[in-house]
């Protein structure tokens, strides 16, 4: 199964949505799509617009490869997943974001060969896409976030011993 | 049984502050932060606010987006969350929904992480760059993205 995310921005990502119901229509392989904001009928896909955290989780879990926006969320899903991945910018030109800041870690995924990404979206730029994408090394993320843990727990240890304490009130104690 | 309640009564109070897609995926990723301290969110209507309140109170408010009106209306919104909570630190991955908890928790003196988003390589988001001047620390994910912040800006590595 292919799974297909544009994430739960208020804006729509239909450029991604029809490319991708045009190569359902091309495969033999189940897809499904979560389609936000998007307005565009799925015809061969399945579809929904928006779901809970463990239940893209599992569906993550079920897919043998993702295709979504190149956001963080979906991204961070998959790697965590450990599934091979496609990733397509929303770009500001079409209406699909507020800037391209999603070109920045599509950029990176790209160098670090960790997705495919698609720029000119169509089925048969998926299609290939998809054929790459098989080949891809699929590494699970080295450190996680454990610096990044310590060093908050770290800040805010430290603020917690400088914090004003209130004296419990008489009888609250004891 | 009643001593460890009462340690917890009296663990610091954070509030976890972000919209409702990618940016709170990032958050989940660093909830072992907050072990031993109170929490709670605040975050967008979403399909996830179940799941969000099995873990902690939770505050909704709906998406504000780039709407000058919303953000006004999420001013209020967001003082009624800090008067009725009182939270010691605010801690956010963005997106816009920070810039109202940051400026307000200056003048309330409440202390402030911001952590922009994993997706922000190359240049700040513009929640970022706005909250940059309010916040006590101020993180990247990316070492390369220190060169476009001001000397405030830390890196100790990223959600994953």
């Amino acid at each position: 199964m292919i799974l297909v995310t544009v994430g739960t921005h208020n804006i729509g990502f239909d450029r991604l949505v029809r490319a991708v119901d045009e190569l359902a229509g091309l495969l033999e392989e189940k897809v499904i799509i979560q389609r936000g904001a998007s307005t565009y009928q799925p015809r061969y896909a399945e579809y929904f617009d928006f779901t809970s955290s463990q239940r893209m989780e599992s569906l993550t879990s079920e897919s043998r490869l993702l295709i979504c926006q190149a956001g963080a969320g979906a991204i961070l899903v998959a790697l965590r997943a450990g599934r091979p991945m496609i990733v397509v910018p929303r770009l500001k030109r079409y209406g699909e974001s507020i800037d391209d800041h999603q070109l920045q870690l599509a950029a990176v995924l790209d160098a670090e060969r960790r997705a495919i990404v698609v720029h000119d979206v169509t089925a048969v730029t998926l299609r290939e896409a998809v054929v790459r994408a098989e080949q891809l090394m699929v590494r699970p993320p080295k450190e996680g976030s454990l610096q990044l843990v310590d060093a908050i727990r770290k800040q805010l240890r430290a603020w917690d011993t400088h914090r004003p304490r209130v004296a419990p009130l008489l009888g609250e104690d004891i | 049984m009643k001593h460890q309640a009462m340690h917890k009564a009296n663990a610091m109070k954070i509030g976890l502050v972000c919209s409702h897609g990618g940016h709170l995926t990032e958050m989940l990723q660093i909830l072992e932060s907050f072990q031993g301290c109170r929490v709670f969110f605040a975050t967008y209507h979403s399909a996830r606010e179940d799941e969000l309140a099995a873990i902690a109170p939770i505050h909704l408010t709906d998406n504000i987006g780039s709407n000058y009106w919303r953000m006004f209306r999420a001013l209020f919104w967001a003082l009624y969350v800090l008067l009725t909570e009182r939270p010691d630190v605010i801690v956010s991955l963005g997106a816009e929904i920070a810039i109202p908890f940051f400026y307000l928790s200056k003048l309330l003196r409440i202390k402030t992480i911001f952590i922009e988003s994993w997706c922000r390589i190359d240049d700040l988001s513009k929640t970022g760059r706005l909250v940059y001047p309010m916040a006590d620390v101020f993180l990247v994910q990316w070492p390369q993205l220190l060169q476009k912040c001001g000397a405030k800006a830390r890196y100790y590595g990223a959600v994953i």
